[in-house]
This record gives structure tokens, C-alpha cells and sequence, in this order.
């Protein structure tokens, strides 16, 4: 049989044409489309019943209630919560990475026991004995570091160590620190709280109230509102600092001062108000007055800060003119300030009649605790832990035996990192309950890894700025990923084990012991239909439903409570106002002015996987952070834009490229905070430098507390 | 018969050729070329466009410019086969066969890169199943499609006329009723290759909130469209003057006669004028109408080097007024002339290519963004060479094996 | 060819007001889990992050102390004559639904990028690479936003899904799902906002509070000079702030 070439060639083509009729390359076709919808390493969404439910935000210092979208039962993502008062929809950066930082590669998956130089992974039990063991045998010399400024935890922990034999229980310093100080020096009682949602003129002194000062979701949202879009706005903010950081580039004036100035620019203006007649019977009043007009009339401040007299006037004017004005003073990087400066900005809330009133500042009671033998909060945040670690350093303070980390990362966020890391290689013994592997968890000898809040039972307690007393629950929405325990628990389990007695067995029941305790505080309700700024306004407070607390908390409604301690003998404190009060230096080379975002996180977090994206290329280009001064600092040091530099200071260099940013006041240089981690995950691991290892620790006359607010650095 | 014997006898009748060894050699230098390309190729289907140094500032690059420089240098073919075949200019037919390569060679090149420069090529087809036919970018789809297939037509006789091949009469046949339809194919390559020439160009000034590249224009195209085409036909037929000119210098042989390539540049040069009074007039409108309709003014079209005013000035003063005087002016009896102006034609038309594609990227619309500086890496210089790479091995087999110069024989008698 | 302008009944728009945003980059954080966007290791390479929402800083050029600042969140500006829509080859990008927001369907997307290439406010991203979750993190990816593989171009779609959930809701209570109260739909960055200062509703209903917003003499748009007639408004008291929005001469 011969196939000829013609019958060949008609074959050929008679079967091509024939093909394309029948479905086979339609259907490759089709099917190839299909396949590039569905290669199976790209991961598939997942399927199932979405539903919602309610927690709080804890790795956020702002606090916000949460509403977290589930797919069959597992949490998805975090938004703001609009029924809670501290969110009102409004989410930070931060708080929305409480579901995928669950996933984090930085997580620590089991209890860990070091072992030479790296980890080895044991059972809880294991690790119970052990610190059992060690701390029987420390006993009396037991020190806590608690980073958690607002949980019931620290009840627990304080509690605890306390019946240990303490050596110090401290919390990370912040703003909450030097909040405290001050009013303790100033002979009042309570935690001042700022009503910004009812103040119409707000005079910020240094504090980065839309960022990292107190509850910063809730100051943007009563900011916000205060400001309805294209008319004219309703409020008043001025900001006082050494940037045009995230605060003042929506205030209505900023004012460039040294954060080293700030309680200068207060009694500058304390002397216009003064002028004005403003008085006060509060003791000491005289001699503040004193203190004020010999040294700090316009030219004084002048020659000090560079803010002229009139513009000092001007804002007495406007403080004096409006309804309900408020100051509030703080650290533009959330910690390292005096006492002093924050006793300045208040003595003008007392000037101006402004304490206990609404939108004011209140002095709010702190809420019972239940743990027998705990610290009160403001027991705790009298505590100096930078003071105490250079103490140990040096040799001056015996070092503790042991060591408890409670959600804080010591070894990287306080300044000075270098010497506290050296205090902390002191300690033989040392336990860390982080989350993540974080620095300081890497220096610890046993690591036991704290469930994350969405797994866990927890609280929020008032946190430091809030304008009322706040309760707030956070609560288990899923199961523990990993082999981790909530430490509370571990620490009431370790707490049996060594047969001390702290009452509760685990801390459900603390928590339903401190939500119960709140139903018998008089004034405190839900806030569902009315808030507690409205309360503070006039308002009737809603009386507490009889129903279960407990239930409408789980429902994500926080307890809240608008009550001031009435306050017997809040004075100026005019002799430490006199000590402590005083121009910064004039800085050789130049000052540091660090700043900080919510979106690096905190350092008991590291920077967010998904937060790194909002960091723009003018903070962190490729591995190096940059610097921001103005082109009149620059020329002065020698400086051209993008150009590497070292920054020196303490006894440590890091590396930076120049950024060229002309809302830096002249003679500083503005560096993000947040950066150069050690450990964590590479998400957070060696970008940029800790520009915070560069302040310098200093003693504040006058309160003898430790502060590092603005600190000579060498650029070369 | 040895196969250095064999090999002689697939060389056209009456020609000479280097040896086998040189000829290996040679491909051999070529064929590392173009493996690194693949190899770069691979890397790029393997993990994803992310390993080029395109962004999303820049999505299109070296290669989009590439491409629409080695199409437009390509066009010679079907302008050449139109006035070959239709208009009838009989002496071209001395010249046809190297621009039918020279066009396969590109449009191949440019279909590569193009396979490898779109995100999805699995789904290229949906150009034809989904097409969205406001899009210029459907009508480059469809007309460079087509017409590849077309040069690949015209091209198949080409080999069929090998001299072994040739032996076998139906493929003898083939061939010469492949040539007897030509002006058909050579009718349907010129209407495709102006429409797409033309859509390239059109891409860019369809872009109305892109002002660097945004032009009006009659009815549905733009002035690039009509531009793009111009420029295309002119430098064309330069381009192949050039390739004629290089094969001459490598081989040591006459492959055509002088006045065909004076006659080419000619035409090139005919071109370029019409093109050069179109192109003024446009960019005069372009500075005096369309920016600052856009409240932008022709300073803030340059920045730095690469973005820089000389590139404008090179390409229409130095590349275009200089080339048109070089190839109509009896300077174009002079070699030197006659290479000069075509070279500057050419490097002209790349520029035009370039600065449409990269520039008018690179050009910041809002204000608050900032000019930004795209550098290609070696994943797409890789792949780029490898399609010069392929150009010259197909080209150098071609020239090898296929009767590609009529006039061969004759000018090389001894 | 600017192609023509498609009225919609509804018209869901964005009004930003530059004067509240403090630039902190939740929207940014927000967009980015809602939207089963990767979290990206290397992501200060701006011009390869992929960022639907991306926030601006904007300075009015001038020396310590006179400076000024302010910052502008761009989500897709949802143009009522988009310069990406016409030039898709494939129609992967389409605005043809009521509401008008401008889609994009990946799985026709043949990633040519003709339409990054088309839009001024570079609101359109390449998938460069595969994307990649740290291990268990997929298990936090939104069942509502398919994940693209690579080799296509994704953008804000202004939480499209959203509305389809905002409109099952209605239906279910009993109203009227075209017709969804102020507020019912808004998208993820805008619910999130800590300061207030995004406003997502129906410019075309007087119920809805951007109808207003967008009357006001501080509302203007980016680039509006170039006829894109986009959906997103900006609000700033200050001039400076208003003129970076668009090009102008210097007779102008």
C-alpha cells in the first residue's frame, strides 16, 4: 500500500482542518486559561461562614476595640470596632496586624530553654520546674519588667515577685512614667486623663497625641470630629515641638521648640497667663509665680527657645479666650521625659481653671485591684528601670537574681541599649514571657512564649490619656497556633507550684473578679448609646444594666466611667519646677529628636509584616534608615542629601543616610524610632539602625527621675 | 564526499563561501549569545518578571522600545514588497529577498520578545478571543500576528529555492506558484504592517493623561499613528541598505549594486522628508497646544541625562534634518553620505522609540511625584541580545544556503 | 481617543480631606489585608511595592520655618473617562457597572501593562512575582479578594466586595439594595481611618453626605485638566495644598 505525496499532503491537511472541528484545541485552549487561574502554589482564600466578633486591641498601646471578620471561625482580619470608645471605627496600623502577626515568623511556637547559645525547645511542665527551682533559690531578689501598661496582668506579676522577695518591679517607661511622676511630685491623686472630645483649644506641648501618645486612635477620632470636612474647623490644636511630625502636620499651628524646652515654653506661657491675672489657690502658687516671673518673662524665653514673646502671648490669648481649653505635655517619642516639664504643662491646666472639668484634664481614679498583695499601677510606674539597669551595670545596684519579662523588650526599647543590655547579661537568671523573639528574649534563659491576644483572655484598664476610666476585655478567638500558654496563667500555675498563695487559680477568674469589682464602682456603664464623653459633658451617666457585665464586655462594649478623684492639695510643685526647669543645652554637633510610629510597631512586637509597605522610602531606603534635618542644619554640619553618615552619642555609632526634611527645627536631626531590630523576623531584622541606643540617660533635678528627651549627637 | 564537500554543494549556483570551519565558528561565537539570552528567557518564565528591571513606574522598558524599533527598522520588508510588487519598481527586486528576511527576522524577534514581556503569555490569545477593539494594542495583537505569518509566506519560497531543495519538483512548484501569488501576500503584508506600525504609534498618543505622549489626530488616530508609519517606511529601507552594506563588509563580497542601495536610501530619504515636515509640525502643536493644555510647559518634558533636551534635539535636528540633506542631496553619491545618513535615520527612529516609550514614563504628571530613573538589567539586555543573536545566525544561514542577491554573481566575476 | 464619560445612577466616590490625614498609613495597612495584598520584605523600593493605597507626601517647597506639609492618600481615582480602560487589549478592565468603579479582572489579564503605562496617578501594580505568605498566614487571607498569581495588573477596587455584601445585607433586612443608606458600603481604608478624614458614599445621593462634601469651594480633584472626571474628591483649606493637584502655568 503507497501513500503518494498528494494523498500524503491531503491527510495532512484534512486532518488539520478535521481537528480544529472537534473540541481538543478549544478545550487546551480553554484549559490553559483555567490552569493560569489555578497554579497550586498560589494559595487559595479561604471558604466558609464569615461572622464577626469583638476583642481589643492589646498589641496596640492605643487600646481600640476590635472587630475581627472570621471565615469559619478563623479570624481574618481586625477592624476598628465603631461601638468602642476608643476606637469608634478607627483602627492604627498597629492594631491592624493583631490577626496575621498570629502567623508571624517571629513567633516563638513552645517553651524554650537556652542552651550555650541557642534554644532548645522543652515541655511547659519542664519549664515550670525549672523556674520553680530558680526562683525558690532567688528568692528575695526577684525583679519584673512588665511592658503591659494597662492589663490586670500586672497583678499577677507584681503580686508574685512581691511574695518573692522583690527586687523591683518596673514597667517600660512612656509617657504614662513621667505622667505619674509629675503628679505625685505635685501632691495629686489619680491618673490624669485628657478630655479631648469636649475641649475646643488644645495646646500640645511635645506629645504625639495622633501617633504614639495615650489613646492615639481615640485623640484622632475626637480631633477628627471636632473638624467635619471643608468648613471651618471647630477646634483649635496647636502643637509646640521639635518637628512637623504626624501631630502637627494636621495642627492648626506648630510652634518648633527643642523637646528639651518644653516646660520653658509652658512657664513662658504661664508668664503671659500670670499677666493676664490668671491665679489659683493651689499650694504654691506663690512661689510658681515667683519662679515664673524672675525667670521667664518673654526675653528670658526667648534667649532660651527662640519663640518670641508674641507668639507666647498669642497663644495665652487664644488659651484664655476659648471655653475649654486643655495642655497636655509629652515626649515626641513617647518616653524619656521629666517630671518637670509635665508639672509645667499642667500648672497651666491649673491656671486655667481646667482640672476636673470637661474637656479638660481629670484625675481619674484607678480601679480596684483584686490580686492580694499586687501594685497599684501607680505604685509600679514609679519604678525607674533605665535608672535601675545602669545601676546594675555599673555595679551601684546588686544585680537581681532573677529576672521576669512580661511583654517588654528591654533590651532594645530603652535608651542607652547597649548599657541595659549589658545590666541584663548581669542577671543570672532571667525568663522571658514575650511572644516573639524579640532581643531581650534572646538574652533570656528561658523563653516561654505568651499566647497572643486574639488567644487569649486579657484586659485593658484605663490606658494613659484616656478621658475617662475605661474597662475593656479581650478574649480567646481562636485557639493557641503554637504550644504557647497565656502567662498570666503560667504565672499563677508557677505560683502554686513554689505554694505561694495569689488567690486564683487561673485568669479567667482574675479578670471575672475585676469585672465584678467594677458593677460596685458608683458613676461606671457600658458605653453603648451614650459615651463617656458626653457623660463628661453634662450628660446623665447611663445606670450599670443589671445584667451581666461580664457578657456585655465579651460583646465587645467597654465599661467606662467619667469620676475624678477629688484632690487634696494638688500644688505646683514650684521647687522642682525651679530645679528642673531649664533651657536645653546648645548642642555642638547637633540634638537628636527621635520619632515614633505605630506602624513599626512597639518593641515588644517589631515592625508588622504588613505595616513595612506604609514606612515610605524617605524613613527606610533598602536596609539603611534615614535622618531628617533641614537644609540650614545640613550646610552647618557639612551635609548633602542622601549622603551615609554616623551618628555617635553614648558610646554608640549608627549608620543613616541624610534626608533633607525642612519641617525639622534647625540644629536637630529627626530619626524614626523602631528600626534596626536584632531579632524578630526579616520583616523587622537589620533594617535600619536603633537610633534610640544613641540618648543619653540624664538625672532630672529636682524629681531625680531618669529622662533622655533630647540628646547631643556627632554626625560625621 | 566529505561533508566539507557535501556542504559546498547546498551553496547557491555560482557563489562563493567561507570555509565550513569559520562559518562554525562564527556561529558558534553567535550561538553563546543567544544561549545566555535563553537562559535569561528561562529565568524570566521560571520566577517572574521581578528578575527585569522593569517596575511599576516603568511597565514598559528596553524591550517594548526594542521591539518597536526592530518592527519599525523591520518595515523595510513589506514597503519595499509594495513598491516591489504593486507599484512595480522592478530593480528592487535585486533587494526583496533581504528585506523579506530582515522583516522575518524582526517581527520573530519582536513576537519573542513580546511572549516574554507580557505578564501572562499562556493567555496571549485572549488578544483574539477577548478583544477589546478601542484598544491600539488589539490591533498591534492582530496585525503583527497576521502579519508574521505573511513574511513567514514570503519567506518559505525563499528556501524552497535552496539549491537541494529546489531539486524536488514539487517543492519547485511550490515555490514558483508561491511567487506568482506574491502580490497578493506582498498587498496584505503592506495594508497590516501600515495599520500596525501605525497602532504602535497610535498606543502612545492615545494616552491622553499621559501629555509627553498624548497627541489629537484625525478621527480615531492620532497624529503618531500616522507618524510612526512615516517613520517606519522611512528608515526601513535604510536599515536595509545598512544590513546590505555590513554583509558586504563581512563577506568581502558585492551582494548588490551600488545605485539599488542609492536608489533605497533614496526612498528612505523621500520618506524621511515627508516625515521630518510632519513630525515638525506635530511637535510644534505638541509644545503650543497640547502641553499647555495639560498646564505643563516643554522644560518639564527633560530632566537630567537620559531624559535630557539633546535627546529631542539629536532626534529631530541630527537624525532627521541632518539625514534628509545626506540622502536627497547628491551627497548620497558618496558612501560615507549615503551609510552616515542612514545610520542617523535609524539611530533617529530608536531615539523616537525610546523617549515614547521610556520617557513619557518617566515624566512625572502629578506634581507631588518626581522624575525616575529606569535602568534595564541584564535579564532583558540578555534576551534582547539573543534576538540579535538569532537575527544574525538566521541571516548568516540564509545568506549561506538561499540565492538571497541576484546581482551576486555577476558582481563578483573574476 | 479619550473615549467617552458613562453616567451611572450611582456613582460611589471617595472625599479625602488632606487637613485631617496625619499620614500614619493605617488606610495603607488597612487596604493591604483586606485586599490579599503579600506582605512585602522589600518594600522601600517604592516603584516595585505594591501599595492599592498609597500615601503621599506633599510639601509646599519652602525653607525651615515657612515649610508645610501634608499628606495624600491616593486610592484608585476611579475616573469617570479612564485613560486605562480603552487601551486594554483583552478588556480586563472594564467601566460598565453602575457605581462606576473601574474593574479589573485578573484571570483575563494578560499582563502587557499597557494600562500602568495609561494612568497618571500610578495606581496600577504588577504582580513581579508569585506572591508569598509567611507559613499559616494564608489562613488569614480574605475569603472576599481572590489572590492573583503573577504576571497581572491589580488595583483598588474600592472594596468592590463590599458593596456586593453591603447590598446581600440590605436585601436581607428588607430594603432597597440600590438604594443603600449613608455608610451601609464603605471600603476598608475608609472604615478604618483613625482621624475621620475619608469619606466613602453615592455622590449622586443627597443622602449621602460626600454629595455635599464634594460642593465644597476647598473640593477638587487630581490632574482634572486632563478630562479624567474621577471619583475621587480632596478636601484642603490650603491653597498650596490644592494646587499640587493638578499642573498649572505659571500664567495661570
Amino acid at each position: 500500500m503507497g501513500l503518494d505525496r498528494r494523498a500524503f499532503l491531503g491527510l495532512v491537511a484534512g486532518g488539520t482542518v478535521g481537528i480544529m472541528f472537534t473540541p481538543v484545541p478549544w478545550k487546551l485552549i480553554d484549559d490553559a486559561s483555567i490552569w493560569t487561574q489555578n497554579w497550586p502554589w498560589i494559595p487559595k482564600v479561604p471558604k466558609g461562614q464569615i461572622d464577626y466578633v469583638t476583642t481589643t486591641s492589646k498589641l496596640c498601646p492605643a487600646g481600640e476595640g476590635l472587630k475581627i471578620m472570621r471565615v469559619a471561625g478563623n479570624p481574618v482580619s481586625a477592624g476598628g470596632n465603631p461601638d468602642h470608645p476608643l476606637s469608634r471605627g478607627g483602627v492604627s496600623a498597629l492594631a491592624r496586624s493583631e490577626v496575621y502577626m498570629l502567623y508571624s515568623p517571629a513567633r516563638i511556637k513552645s517553651p524554650m530553654k537556652r542552651n550555650g547559645k541557642t534554644f532548645a525547645p522543652i515541655t511547659w511542665e519542664q519549664a515550670l520546674i525549672e523556674m520553680a527551682e530558680k526562683l525558690g533559690a532567688a528568692k528575695g531578689s526577684v525583679a519584673s519588667i512588665s511592658g503591659d501598661a494597662t492589663g490586670t496582668v500586672n497583678e499577677v506579676l507584681t503580686a508574685l515577685v512581691g511574695k518573692l522577695g522583690s527586687a523591683g518591679t518596673f514597667m517600660m517607661p512612656g509617657e504614662a512614667t513621667s505622667a505619674a511622676k509629675a503628679l505625685k511630685l505635685m501632691g495629686a491623686q489619680g491618673q490624669a486623663g485628657y478630655d479631648f472630645e469636649n475641649a475646643d483649644t488644645v495646646l500640645v506641648l511635645g506629645a504625639d497625641i495622633f501617633e504614639t501618645w495615650g489613646t492615639s486612635t481615640r485623640n484622632r477620632k475626637a480631633f477628627g470630629a471636632t473638624r467635619p470636612a471643608g468648613t471651618k474647623p471647630a477646634s483649635n490644636y496647636i502643637y509646640v515641638g521639635p518637628t512637623r511630625n504626624n501631630t502637627a502636620a494636621v495642627c492648626d499651628q506648630w510652634i518648633p521648640a527643642s523637646a528639651a524646652d518644653l516646660g520653658v515654653v509652658a512657664l513662658g506661657i504661664a508668664w503671659h497667663l500670670l499677666k493676664a491675672g490668671a491665679t489659683s489657690t493651689a499650694p504654691g502658687f506663690d512661689t510658681f509665680k515667683a519662679v515664673v516671673n524672675g525667670g521667664y518673662g518673654p526675653e528670658d524665653v526667648k534667649r532660651a527657645t527662640g519663640i518670641g514673646g508674641d507668639v507666647l502671648a498669642g497663644i495665652a490669648k487664644t488659651l484664655m479666650a476659648s471655653k475649654a481649653s486643655l495642655v497636655v505635655t509629652g515626649s515626641p517619642f513617647g518616653q524619656g521625659m521629666g517630671a518637670a516639664p509635665v508639672i509645667a504643662g499642667m500648672s497651666l491646666n491649673m491656671l486655667l481653671g481646667r482640672v476636673n472639668k470637661p474637656g479638660g484634664v481629670f484625675m481619674l481614679p484607678e480601679l480596684a485591684s483584686v490580686v492580694p498583695g499586687a501594685l497599684s499601677r501607680a505604685a509600679m510606674l514609679d519604678g525607674d528601670l533605665p535608672a535601675f539597669l545602669k545601676g546594675v551595670e555599673s555595679g551601684k545596684t546588686p544585680a537581681p537574681k532573677a529576672l521576669l519579662v512580661y511583654d517588654a523588650n528591654p533590651a532594645y526599647g530603652l535608651p542607652e541599649a547597649a548599657t541595659m543590655a549589658k545590666a541584663l547579661e548581669k542577671i543570672p537568671f532571667k525568663v522571658s514571657f514575650s511572644s516573639f523573639m524579640d532581643e531581650t528574649a534572646a538574652l533570656c534563659d528561658l523563653v516561654l512564649p505568651n499566647s497572643l491576644p486574639l488567644e487569649r483572655y486579657d484586659d485593658v484598664v484605663t490606658p494613659y490619656g484616656s478621658g475617662f476610666c475605661l474597662y475593656s476585655l479581650v478574649r480567646p478567638i481562636q485557639k493557641p497556633i503554637y504550644d504557647t500558654k497565656t502567662s498570666a496563667d503560667v504565672l499563677l500555675a508557677l505560683a502554686r507550684k513554689l505554694s505561694i498563695d495569689l488567690k486564683f487559680d487561673n485568669f479567667q477568674q482574675v479578670l471575672k473578679e475585676k469585672v465584678a469589682s467594677l458593677s460596685k464602682a458608683s458613676g461606671g456603664f457600658v458605653a453603648k448609646d451614650v459615651m463617656p464623653w458626653q457623660v463628661a459633658a453634662g450628660k446623665p451617666a447611663p445606670a450599670l444594666v443589671g445584667g451581666d457585665l461580664w457578657k456585655a464586655l465579651e460583646a465587645g462594649y467597654a465599661w467606662t466611667m467619667v469620676g475624678q478623684v477629688a484632690q487634696t492639695g494638688m500644688g505646683f510643685a514650684s521647687e522642682v519646677v525651679a530645679k528642673a526647669v531649664k533651657a536645653g543645652k546648645p548642642a555642638a554637633g547637633a540634638t537628636l529628636a527621635p520619632y515614633a510610629q505605630l506602624r513599626t510597631g512597639t518593641p515588644a512586637t517589631g515592625i508588622p509584616c504588613q505595616d513595612l509597605t506604609t514606612v515610605p522610602d524617605t524613613e527606610l531606603l533598602g536596609e539603611t534608615t534615614l535622618v531628617r534635618l533641614n537644609s540650614e542644619t545640613a550646610k552647618t554640619l557639612g551635609l548633602k542629601k542622601g549622603q551615609m553618615v554616623k551618628l555617635s552619642a553614648a558610646g554608640v555609632d549608627c549608620q543613616a543616610k541624610v534626608h533633607i526634611f525642612e519641617s525639622v527645627m534647625t540644629g536637630m536631626v529627626s530619626a524614626p524610632l523602631g528600626f534596626g531590630h536584632t531579632a524578630f523576623d526579616y520583616f523587622s531584622q537589620g533594617k535600619g539602625a536603633n537610633y534610640l541606643s544613641l540618648m543619653a540617660v540624664a538625672e532630672e533635678p529636682g524629681s531625680g527621675m531618669s529622662t533622655w528627651i533630647a540628646s547631643e549627637v556627632k554626625i560625621a | 564526499m566529505s561533508f566539507t564537500e557535501i556542504e559546498k554543494t547546498w551553496y547557491p549556483e555560482g557563489v562563493e563561501r567561507c570555509s565550513i570551519g569559520k562559518f562554525m565558528k562564527w556561529l558558534a561565537v553567535l550561538g553563546v549569545v543567544a544561549a545566555y539570552g535563553f537562559f535569561a528567557m528561562l529565568v524570566c518564565f521560571a520566577y517572574g518578571l521581578g528578575v527585569t528591571g522593569l517596575d511599576n513606574y516603568f511597565g514598559f522598558g528596553l524591550w517594548i522600545t526594542f521591539d518597536l524599533a526592530v518592527i519599525a527598522l523591520g518595515a523595510g520588508a513589506f514597503f519595499t514588497g509594495l513598491l516591489r510588487y504593486i507599484i512595480r519598481i522592478d530593480e528592487l527586486k535585486n533587494i526583496i529577498n533581504l528585506t523579506v528576511i530582515k522583516g522575518f527576522i524582526c517581527y520573530s524577534g519582536a513576537m519573542l520578545i513580546l511572549s516574554l514581556d507580557v505578564g501572562q503569555p499562556i493567555r496571549s490569545w485572549f488578544g483574539y478571543w477577548h478583544p477589546n477593539v478601542h484598544s491600539m494594542l488589539t490591533e498591534v495583537i492582530f496585525c503583527i500576528t497576521c502579519y508574521l505569518l505573511v513574511l513567514i509566506i514570503e519567506y518559505v519560497p525563499l528556501i524552497l529555492e535552496q539549491k537541494q531543495i529546489n531539486k524536488i519538483p514539487f517543492l519547485h512548484n511550490l515555490a514558483h506558484q508561491m511567487h506568482v501569488v506574491m502580490p497578493l501576500f506582498a498587498g496584505i503584508g503592506a495594508f497590516l504592517s501600515t495599520f500596525h506600525q501605525g497602532s504602535l504609534g497610535g498606543m502612545y498618543g492615545v494616552m491622553f493623561a499621559r501629555p509627553y505622549a498624548f497627541r489629537d489626530g484625525f478621527f480615531i488616530w492620532p497624529w503618531t499613528f500616522f507618524l510612526f508609519v512615516l517613520s517606519a517606511i522611512a528608515s526601513g529601507p535604510c536599515m536595509t541598505v545598512l544590513i546590505c552594506g555590513f554583509m558586504e563588509k563581512v563577506t568581502g563580497r558585492k551582494l548588490t549594486t551600488y545605485r539599488i542601495k542609492s536608489l533605497m536610501c533614496k526612498i528612505g530619504g523621500t520618506m524621511l522628508l515627508i516625515y521630518m515636515v510632519f513630525k515638525y509640525l506635530d511637535t510644534w502643536a505638541w509644545i503650543n497646544d497640547i502641553l499647555p493644555r495639560a498646564g505643563l510647559t516643554f522644560d518639564q518634558m527633560f530632566y537630567g541625562l537620559v531624559y535630557g533636551r539633546w535627546l529631542f534635539f539629536t532626534e529631530l535636528v541630527l537624525c532627521l534634518l541632518v539625514p534628509v540633506i545626506f540622502l536627497l542631496t547628491p551627497l548620497r553619491k558618496k558612501p560615507f553620505f549615503m551609510y552616515s545618513g542612514a545610520i542617523l535615520a535609524c539611530a533617529g527612529v530608536v531615539i523616537n522609540r525610546y523617549v515614547f516609550t521610556v520617557q513619557a514614563l518617566a515624566q512625572p504628571v502629578l506634581p507631588f511625584t518626581k522624575w525616575e530613573i529606569y535602568t534595564p538589567n541584564w535579564a532583558e539586555w540578555a534576551t534582547s541580545l539573543m534576538v540579535i543573536a538569532y537575527g544574525f545566525i538566521i541571516m548568516s544561514l540564509s545568506y549561506r544556503y538561499l540565492p538571497i542577491f541576484p546581482q551576486e554573481v555577476g558582481l563578483n566575476k573574476k | 481617543m479619550s473615549g467617552q464619560k458613562k453616567e451611572f445612577p450611582i456613582t460611589w466616590g471617595m472625599v479625602i480631606d488632606i487637613d485631617k490625614c496625619t499620614g500614619c498609613g493605617a488606610c495603607m495597612a488597612s487596604c493591604q489585608t483586606e485586599n490579599n495584598v503579600e506582605p512585602q520584605r522589600e518594600a522601600s523600593n517604592k516603584l516595585r511595592a505594591t501599595s492599592w493605597m498609597t500615601v503621599y507626601e506633599l510639601t509646599n517647597d519652602k525653607a525651615y520655618p515657612d515649610h508645610d506639609i501634608a499628606y495624600l492618600p491616593r486610592p484608585c481615582q476611579q475616573c469617570g473617562n479612564p485613560p486605562c480602560v480603552s487601551v486594554c487589549p483583552v478588556i480586563a478592565t472594564e467601566k460598565n457597572e453602575n457605581g462606576g468603579i473601574v474593574s479589573q479582572v485578573y484571570p483575563r489579564c494578560i499582563g502587557c501593562r499597557y494600562c500602568v503605562a495609561a494612568c497618571p496617578y500610578h495606581v496600577r501594580y504588577f504582580g513581579w512575582f508569585d506572591p508569598v505568605w509567611p507559613e499559616g498566614m494564608e489562613k488569614t487571607l480574605s475569603p472576599l479578594t481572590s489572590v492573583r498569581p503573577r504576571g497581572v495588573v491589580e488595583k483598588c477596587s474600592f472594596c468592590h466586595h463590599r458593596w456586593t455584601l453591603a447590598k446581600d445585607a440590605a436585601r436581607a433586612a428588607g430594603k432597597d439594595p440600590e438604594d443603600l443608606d449613608d455608610g451601609a458600603y464603605v471600603t476598608s481604608c475608609v472604615q478604618n481611618c483613625p482621624s475621620g478624614a475619608l469619606a466613602f458614599g453615592d455622590l449622586k445621593n443627597p443622602k449621602h453626605k460626600v454629595h455635599e462634601l464634594i460642593k465644597s469651594p476647598y473640593a477638587y480633584r487630581l490632574l482634572e485638566r486632563l478630562g479624567t472626571d474621577t471619583q475621587v474628591y480632596y478636601i484642603s483649606r490650603r491653597e498650596w495644598v490644592r494646587k499640587l493637584g493638578d499642573n498649572y502655568l505659571k500664567s495661570e
